[in-house]
């Protein structure tokens, strides 16, 4: 093997290397998204977004940019504060040098119900959805540049042209 | 050999050892992964002996209300206490693992669900389907021998309902 070929090997190594670091550090960002979710901190997770990010999360049509990402949340934030859990699952995340697209299955596990004078807490229910992402790598790290969100189990969506 | 050729061999040889770095990276997230999961399977599965082999000498774990707890022998006799709990029947689901390696050692946060089928009612158990509960691990790993094992283990309930504010949380972070 001449010192050029074993140059080329060891770059292409690298190159291997370097994708499997990017599927993680991807699943790392949209883990730890979740569990803010969960958590509701919202203003953290503004800042897993792009500048130019679209996000389409079910019902509330799509929104561009982080301006109208940071007034989406802030309505699901006046929306309150149920305890619900989240499982997050199924990650298959496609890296394509600075870009890179992610399918995810989520349930909610929902507990708490609205009744008049508060909420009532019943265990048992529970939603699947999908998540379909794409990321783009903004200097040193990951980020959403585009996120859509469906349910799909018990019942799907509506989309957002159909509501009302 | 010329200056030339030793210049780029020896630069070779250095990208050889940051890929081994990197390389054993992802090995030691693989392996951690593989630990904490066959850790919460082990508890699943009331297997109580095992679970003290899973912690260095050092360990500490500070596990909801119990307290910390210090030192392999210690936390192997907490856990065989869990042997006198009832079987609950309940099923465990760990998820969303964020594990940052630094050599030998690691810090990782897991999300975890427990999925209950039985209540106590009165004196008696029932089967109750649906009543679950999320807590979070926060924990730290070292690498011993080869082997990855946990040296801190911090565990909380967060939802429905929080566990009480945990007074040592900030030691395990």
């Amino acid at each position: 093997m001449t010192e050029s070929e074993l140059e080329q090997m060891v770059a292409a190594l690298s190159g291997r290397v370097g994708r499997l670091e990017d599927v993680e550090a991807i699943k790392k960002l949209h883990r730890t998204y979740v569990r803010r979710l969960a958590d509701r901190q919202w203003a953290a997770m503004l800042d897993d977004f792009t500048e130019d990010a679209v996000v389409d999360l079910r019902h509330h049509g799509a929104r561009t940019g982080r301006a109208e990402l940071a007034e989406l949340f802030g309505e699901m934030e006046a929306a309150g504060n149920p305890h619900d859990g989240y499982v997050l699952s199924s990650p298959v995340v496609e890296v394509d040098g600075d870009e890179a697209t992610g399918h995810w299955t989520w349930h909610r596990h929902l507990c708490e119900f609205p009744v008049m004078g508060g909420t009532l807490r019943v265990f048992g229910p529970w939603w699947e959805g999908r998540y379909r992402c794409s990321y783009r790598r903004v200097g040193d790290r990951w980020k959403f540049s585009a996120m859509t969100f469906r349910l799909v189990a018990p019942d799907k969506d509506i989309e957002a042209g159909r509501v009302g | 050999m010329s200056d030339e050729l030793t210049t780029r061999r020896s630069d070779l040889l250095d990208e050889l050892k940051r890929l081994s770095a990197r390389l054993d990276e992802l090995e030691s997230l693989k392996a951690i992964e593989d630990l904490h999961r066959s850790f919460t399977r082990a508890v699943a599965d009331r297997e109580f002996d095992e679970l003290a082999g899973y912690f260095s000498d050092d360990g500490v774990i500070d596990m909801r209300r119990h307290g910390p707890i210090s030192g392999r022998d210690a936390i192997g006799a907490h856990f065989a206490g869990m042997a006198a709990v009832p079987l609950s029947g309940a099923g465990y689901v760990l998820s969303s693992p964020v594990i940052e390696v630094d050599g030998d050692t690691a810090a990782g946060t897991w999300t975890w669900h427990r999925f209950n089928a039985e209540a106590t009612i009165g004196t008696k158990r029932v089967r109750v389907w649906g009543v679950w509960e999320e807590g979070r691990y926060r924990c730290r790993y070292r690498r011993v021998g080869g082997a990855w094992r946990f040296t801190h283990m911090h565990f909380r309930v967060v939802l429905p309902d929080s566990d009480d504010t945990p007074s040592t949380s900030e030691e395990f972070r």
